[in-house]
């Protein structure tokens, strides 16, 4: 039979500590705790292996007297508290008596320490809850806990560990919250030899957000300063515009009497503070410290201090929100444009970073003045030449007058639709929806009218801006970018050539004529070949001329001089020869864009065509880019926007 | 046989320099002959061939290729040698007779204008030194960026100093150089300084006055603010001469001459600034682990070189530093503007150097881009800094010009991305000119009406895959394969046969050709020209680029030492013309950058010129006296240079001279004694320093013996102690702990020492200085510490007992009146007092002190001493 026993000190030590050290960024917590209400005015933090190897603390507070140190590692035993009335008075953080001998049990710790009034400082080392030695030695004032091998005598927790990145993470947390708690302490924290956060300690809120947040959101940030008529309430810190969100809560964050805590009452309060000024599933950037009496909030609630229980929540929640809204009433909604009036020009380095990537083929509404008539593009041609009369192609000449023919139809059928409402619509699908909706499309699709029998069955509803082909089929309303589709197929083609080394090329009779600027020109002799594998025919012709005498099959539209350019000109020197089959893809990539540019208006067969393209290859979802070539919507989704289903 | 005529010309120039090696430009090549060939053949290991010269014997010959000239050039340059570069001055193709050639250049180190192969965070001087019997004129120019100083000195010793302060790689004078008291020899050959002696015509009165005047474009030298600097006239005038005749340019850029005093800044000598390790290590001779690293975070080239000159130049005018810390200090709070300032400062290229170039007309297309991207970011800097509201922003703001009207010059003109040969086109933008645009219409016109040709043509012929074709070597032809050979018209002129085919030109062919490829011509001409233009507009504009230059690079400067003040935790400084000298926690702002973060022990430090203004520190070596010093050296420099300070409290009175006297480096290099040279060293600091020095003592004395050296630094420290005579601040630190009975007997004098705590096994270092003189050098437990075996470890303590410790100490009580009325502090009482809980001294060490006692020599009062400490020891053990 089992014989129930006490337990020895030192075994509830470890259970007890397993509350309070769970990880070690609670070990973090807890020592950084303790240089806080050491008064210290510099703290710095270190860290290898995510932790579990090792923690070093520094701070340069009060120090402990060596009279005082064995005493530290008691458990139970703290300079914070003395009586249980205390806790209602507490203006320090740690207060419960267990984390220096938690942690001393779990672990190696080698504490050095100093106060002003002794000369010397000491070192004592203390290994899983057994004092080791003692001596003394100089150093600076101030305190320096080193933890080594956290739970090297509980293997089974230490499994638990995750890997030392994220534990590091969770550290790198920790550390950022109490910067912000403590703009007045000099933080410094280091993973390895890496210097992760500096803080200046200068008291500043705006430049520890600054350091860590950057400059887009502290140039947005709102000052919040708010007292009650009995002072017990107050609330200070910054909150952003609406501008700046997050699809997480991760920057919604506040301290309650100086400490990191959770609160529902509080998050429902900001909120509703900011109201329909976010969008759904969007949260704001807040720094929030609020204060109430000791007497109104209950720490004690969590061993590891996090969650708080207010006795005045209808109050608290309404004042809060209260405040949210009216300083954000105040603020002016528009985004702002980045350069001043370009008085302050974004520095070269930087715009370079900041553009964002050119933006997919800008297709300009109005036929554009191409100097050939291309409109059948979209039709495998044979090789002609441009001396002949605008192509001979007898399906366009048909098609001709059926495009212009459909589109009255098109237009009207969709003036009730409010451009807004369309592209609220598509707004409010977000990047998680279109995904979800592409994979339910290609469910459709593979056996959807993507197929033989679904082309019979699909109709062809028609073309709105020039862009969109909708089509209906199956309980669903498929909508095609032209655009991505035909750059889909036409990339596809080219590229399955070049696998073949079927490498035809278009000729042009005359050729055309490129005047290169330097960097082009060594841009393209440095690929040339690349060029002249994917069907380019390109000569020097004199100075820094060149004759373009090819271009692939199919792309001829590239026989244009500002086409040509504009696809020199995205192919840019980052691009290396090391992996010709990426830079194929570039290549190609750019190419198919520029083509693609030329074509606006298809006629409903030529759509028809294109999709039946479309559907031989092995991924008609996205565009080269990865862009999606098709969204469906089920009529059911399009009845629920509609509200008549909820 | 006769020599040739070109051997007869390079003969003759040849003795128009004699020091120089003539690299004589012949055809692709630059070549040596004779003398010049054997010393440089060997010197860069080229080979030696011959030349026939029209003598029996070939004359001996190396050559190199004209366009790698600068490489060698430079290789001559660093290892000592002058070169006088003689180029080919009529084009070879149009010379009736031999190709007229000159001397255009000559270079020496301090004209060496190679700006690839220099450092660009420092400065090249060229000085010139004049010497009379009272004064020394002497200026220094760096050719490279236009600076231009002048001053006087009337000590050898200064003379010497500015050498240092300047550091230049050539120095130019007359025979009375060699009369100065100058070392020469130590100079060119220890400190690789080029020593050029000119004949006196340089530096004469009239050539002088003449060659600033007309440089300048003033009446006088005396508007140049050179009035009282006569004999400073005659150096800056022959250096001036100097430099335009080895240039053969009229160094326009050099537009500024700036006299000063070598009173208004902080004085530096040669050993303080090496002691310190201001811009270079002791050992290494390198960046890292200097004041300069630790403050150097400027972002362009011209900040750089400016913060080395305030490191080495620093103030002694309150009103300056504290104009300085203010324009610090409101970086230091605003963080966010000042990040801001320094990603302005960042894209800004080397102005100063940038347009010298432009100036000497070697500037290519894409330095002028260069300078275009910095000038834009030019109006940013001036609008951050404009609303700072430290005076010093307000200055520098009046200094920056806007310069807009050049960048949009720049902008309009200059395509983004040009070659870097200016005569070969694709440098003007489109727009900027019309005549350009024409050309280049035409020439794309008129290409493209080439490729249109290819239709006509295949139309007129029949030949459908005939082509028109471009090739370097034949210009445009028209291509037809073999098997439409028949086909081809009359008017076809065969150009070309290939193996597939033939290539052929027409009339019409022929003449578009010419009016294509001449319109190209004429476009690089007109390119050439128009950008030549802009260069030479740019170039004249120069003085108001080099002043926001300099500008920009106090602005990068100040940023930087603000930016370093917040990262290392430093403190505004509180600066005084009083004597006092206050730092709480102070620290070594280098050492606490290279040891493990947040280690570093700080140290307080008190000289207030007063009561306390001599501090004698005694202790073990090893135990950071030498830090603790050097710290606090640093400090007041650092605050006298405008930066913050690494304390968590300031108080600096100012400092008219730091002195170091510190342990023997590489004295031995030269030839004399280490003793000879402390003492050197020593003479020169009691002959020159004054109640407003600071100075910084190690070890006088050492290298002596015991008894001399004792006494020497015993009258040094009454020597400089005495107000009436020195009475500087001073940080004294010495082995003779005997010397700690002057505390009192010397009014100032004060004792400290470094802490040690003494354990049965060995001491162990605090770093911390305390109140008190050390009893014990410690000099045998430092021997334990550093291996030294154990049983020559114990021998040595049962010497040191019997040896006449006992008897100095008295001897130095019958000197000073014994017994003495308030015994200074020993160091073994604070020890006792403070003796912890923790530090157990077992029984047996107590024993063995008892038992090592050698009572014969010892006096009544030492055996209670010794008895009283014994006790403490005893009833402090642990656990009684």
């Amino acid at each position: 039979m089992a014989v129930i026993s006490v337990l020895d000190p030192k075994t509830i030590d470890q259970i007890a500590a397993g509350e309070v050290v769970e990880r070690p960024a609670s070990v973090v917590k807890e020592l950084t705790e303790n240089a806080i209400d050491a008064g210290a005015g510099a703290i710095s933090i270190e860290i290898r292996g995510g932790g579990a190897s090792l923690i070093r603390v520094t701070d340069d507070g009060c120090g402990i007297a060596p009279e005082d140190i064995p005493k530290a590692f008691l458990p139970h035993a703290t300079s914070k508290l003395k009586t249980i009335r205390d806790l209602d008075d507490l203006t320090t953080l740690g207060f419960r008596g267990e984390a220096l001998s938690s942690i001393a049990s779990v672990s190696r710790v080698e504490m050095i320490t100093k106060t002003e009034e002794e000369l010397t400082a000491t070192r004592c080392l203390v290994e899983g809850g057994r004092f080791l030695s003692s001596e003394e030695i100089g150093a600076p004032d101030g305190t320096t806990v080193i933890v080594r091998d956290l739970f090297y005598n509980v293997p089974a927790r230490a499994k638990f560990l995750k890997t030392p990145m994220t534990e590091a993470s969770a550290i790198a947390a920790f550390v950022e919250q109490l910067a912000l708690s403590h703009p007045a302490i000099a933080f410094s924290f280091r993973v390895g030899s890496q210097t992760r956060l500096e803080t200046s300690g200068s008291g500043s809120l705006r430049d520890v957000i600054y350091r860590l947040y950057g400059r887009e959101i502290t140039g947005e940030l709102v000052p919040i300063d708010y007292r009650d008529e009995t002072g017990q309430m107050t609330v200070t810190g910054f909150i952003a515009r609406p501008v700046i969100s997050r699809g997480s809560r991760h920057f919604e964050n506040y301290y309650v009497n100086g400490r990191y805590v959770k609160n529902h009452v509080i998050r429902k309060a900001i909120e509703d503070g900011y109201g329909t000024r976010l969008m759904n599933h969007q949260y704001p950037f807040t720094c929030l410290f609020i204060t109430v009496d000791g007497r109104d909030v209950d720490v004690n609630v969590h061993p590891t201090k996090m969650e708080v229980r207010f006795s005045g929540e209808t109050v608290i929640y309404e004042r809060l929100r209260n405040l949210v809204a009216e300083a954000l009433s105040g603020q002016e909604m528009i985004v702002r444009a980045k350069a001043d009036n370009g008085r302050r020009p974004v520095p070269p380095v930087q715009a370079a970073a900041g553009e964002s990537p050119a933006p997919a083929a800008e297709i300009p509404c109005t036929p554009s003045v191409s100097e050939t008539p291309n409109i059948a593009a979209a039709q495998p041609v044979p090789p002609i030449s441009r001396e002949a009369s605008p192509m001979v192609f007898t399906d366009i000449s048909e098609a001709k007058p059926a495009v212009v023919r459909e589109k009255p139809p098109v237009k009207e059928s969709f003036q009730p639709f409010e451009k807004k409402g369309r592209e609220a619509a598509l707004a409010q699908t977000g990047k998680a929806e279109s995904h979800d909706v592409t994979e339910a499309v290609c469910e459709q699709l593979s056996f959807g009218f993507l197929t033989e029998n679904g082309r019979k069955t699909s109709r062809i509803i028609g073309q709105c801006f020039d862009t969109y082909w909708l089509v209906e089929y199956d309980g669903s309303l498929f909508i095609i970018d032209q655009h991505a589709a035909h750059e889909k197929v036409l990339y596809e083609e080219l590229m399955a050539r070049y696998r073949d080394r079927n490498l035809a090329s278009q000729t042009l009779s005359p050729p055309l004529i490129v005047t290169m600027t330097v960097s082009e020109e060594a841009r393209f002799r440095e690929h040339h070949e690349a060029f002249e594998a994917l069907g380019f025919v390109i000569e020097p012709f004199g100075g820094r001329d060149y004759a373009v005498r090819g271009v692939p099959y199919t792309l001829e539209a590239l026989g244009s001089r500002e086409l040509f350019a504009e696809m020199l000109d995205h192919i840019d020197e980052s691009d290396r020869l090391e992996d010709s089959e990426r830079f194929m893809h570039r290549v190609a990539t750019e190419a198919c864009k520029a083509a693609v540019k030329a074509h606006d208006r298809l006629s409903i067969s030529e759509a028809s065509r294109l999709i039946d393209r479309l559907m031989t290859l092995e991924d008609p979802y996205h565009c080269p880019h990865g862009r999606p070539t098709i969204i469906a919507f089920t009529q059911k989704e399009l009845e629920k926007k509609f509200k008549r289903i909820l | 046989m006769a020599l040739s005529p070109m051997m007869r010309e390079y003969l003759k120039m040849k003795e128009s320099y004699p020091d120089c090696v003539l690299m004589y430009r012949v055809g692709d090549f630059y070549e040596m002959f004779f003398e010049d060939a054997k010393v440089v053949s060997e010197a860069l290991e080229l080979t030696l061939t011959g030349k026939d010269c029209g003598l029996d014997e070939r004359a001996p010959m190396c050559g190199v290729p004209f366009h790698a000239l600068d490489t060698y050039v430079n290789r001559l340059i660093v290892k000592g040698f002058k070169v006088a570069i003689c180029d080919q001055v009529e084009d070879p193709k149009l010379a009736k007779g031999l190709v007229k050639r000159e001397v255009t250049r000559v270079v020496t180190p301090g004209t060496n204008l190679d700006f690839a192969s220099m450092d660009e965070t420092r400065n090249n001087y060229l000085m010139s030194i004049v010497c009379t019997e009272d004064r020394i004129g002497v200026a220094a120019a760096d050719i490279t960026t236009g600076d231009f100083f002048v001053t006087e000195v009337d000590k050898t010793t200064k003379l010497l100093d500015e050498i240092n302060k300047f550091s230049p790689s050539e120095i130019i004078g007359s025979d009375a150089l060699f009369m100065s008291g100058l070392d020469i020899a130590d100079l060119r050959d220890r400190r690789h300084i080029m020593i050029n002696c000119l004949s006196d015509a340089y530096f004469s009165d009239d050539a002088a006055r003449t060659a600033l005047t007309a440089h300048f474009h003033v009446m006088s030298p005396e508007g140049l603010g050179l009035e009282d600097f006569t004999v400073g006239i005659n150096a800056a005038g022959g250096l001036l001469s100097y430099a335009l005749e080895t240039q053969k340019n009229d160094l326009r850029h050099m537009n500024t001459l700036r006299p000063y005093r070598t009173d208004s800044y902080m004085i530096l000598d040669t050993t303080t600034t090496r002691n310190l390790e201001l811009t270079e290590t002791l050992r290494e001779k390198e960046k890292k682990g200097t004041l300069l690293w630790v403050l150097d975070h400027t972002k362009t080239a011209m900040g750089a070189r400016l913060l080395r000159t305030f490191i080495e130049q620093p103030l002694i005018d309150e009103q300056a530093i504290s104009a300085r810390l203010d324009a610090v200090e409101t970086l230091v709070k605003d963080e966010i503007t000042a990040e801001e300032l320094r990603e302005y400062l960042n894209p800004i290229y080397d102005l100063e150097r940038l347009v010298t170039r432009i100036s000497y007309q070697t500037a290519n297309p894409r330095d002028m881009v260069a300078l275009k991207t910095s000038l834009k970011m030019i109006p940013a800097v001036r609008d951050v800094i404009a609303v700072l509201p430290a005076v010093r922003f307000r200055e520098l703001t009046e200094a920056m010009d806007d310069l807009g009207d050049l960048c949009h010059l720049l902008e309009n003109a200059i395509v983004d991305d040009p070659p870097l040969a200016m005569k070969e086109g694709g440098i003007i933008r489109d727009g900027y000119h019309e005549q350009v645009d024409q050309y280049r219409l035409a020439g794309t016109e008129g290409r493209r009406w080439l490729a249109e040709l290819e239709s006509r043509e295949r139309e007129r012929t029949g030949i459908h895959t005939l082509k028109v074709k471009f090739n370097r070597v034949f210009g445009y032809c028209i291509e037809v394969t073999n098997s439409f050979k028949d086909k081809v018209p009359e008017d076809y002129i065969r150009k070309q046969t290939l193996t597939g085919g033939e290539r052929y030109t027409t009339p019409e062919l022929k003449e578009l050709e010419d009016k294509i490829l001449g319109a190209q011509d004429k476009l690089y001409t007109l390119e050439y020209d128009l950008y030549a233009e802009v260069r030479n507009h740019i170039a004249s504009q120069m003085a108001r680029i080099q002043k926001t230059a300099r500008a920009v690079a106090e602005v990068d400067v100040l940023a930087s030492l603000a930016y370093t003040a917040v990262r290392n935790h430093y403190v505004r400084p509180k600066i005084s013309t009083s004597s006092r000298l206050v730092i709480k926690d102070g620290r070594h702002p280098v050492v606490e950058k290279m040891i493990r973060q947040d280690s570093f022990i700080a140290n307080d430090t008190i000289l207030d010129g007063d009561k306390k203004r001599f501090s004698i520190i005694t202790g073990p070596n090893m135990a950071g006296k030498s830090t603790y010093m050097r710290q606090t050296a640093l400090i007041v420099l650092m605050a006298q240079i405008g930066s913050f300070v690494p304390a968590r409290e300031a108080e600096i009175g100012l400092v008219d001279r730091i002195f170091t006297r510190v342990g023997a480096s590489d004295d031995l290099g030269s030839g004399q004694s280490t003793f000879m040279v402390e003492m050197t060293e020593v003479a020169n600091i009691l002959r020159n320093a004054t109640s407003k020095s600071l100075l910084i003592l190690d070890e006088i004395g050492r290298g002596t013996s015991t008894f001399d050296g004792l006494s020497i630094a015993w009258a040094v420290v009454e020597y400089i102690a005495n107000k009436k005579l020195i009475g500087a601040r001073t940080l004294f630190a010495t082995h003779y702990h005997e010397l700690t009975e002057l505390e009192g007997k010397i009014p100032g004098v004060n004792n400290y020492c470094i802490a040690v705590r003494e354990k049965a096994d060995g001491i162990i270092f605090l770093r911390k200085i305390v109140r008190g003189g050390a009893d014990k050098s410690y000099g045998i437990e430092v021997a334990r510490l550093a291996g030294v075996p154990e049983a020559v470890v114990t021998r040595a303590h049962e010497l040191v007992g019997q040896l006449s410790d006992a008897d100095i100490t008295a001897a130095i009580e019958t000197l000073t009146g014994a017994p003495a009325k308030s015994r200074p502090v020993r160091y073994d009482d604070v020890d006792l007092q403070q003796m912890s809980l923790l530090q157990a001294v077992p029984d047996e060490s107590v024993l063995e002190e008892l038992k090592a006692l050698d009572i014969t020599t010892l006096t009544p009062v030492d055996a209670l001493n010794v008895l009283y400490k014994m006790q403490n020891k005893l009833k402090n053990r642990w656990g009684s």
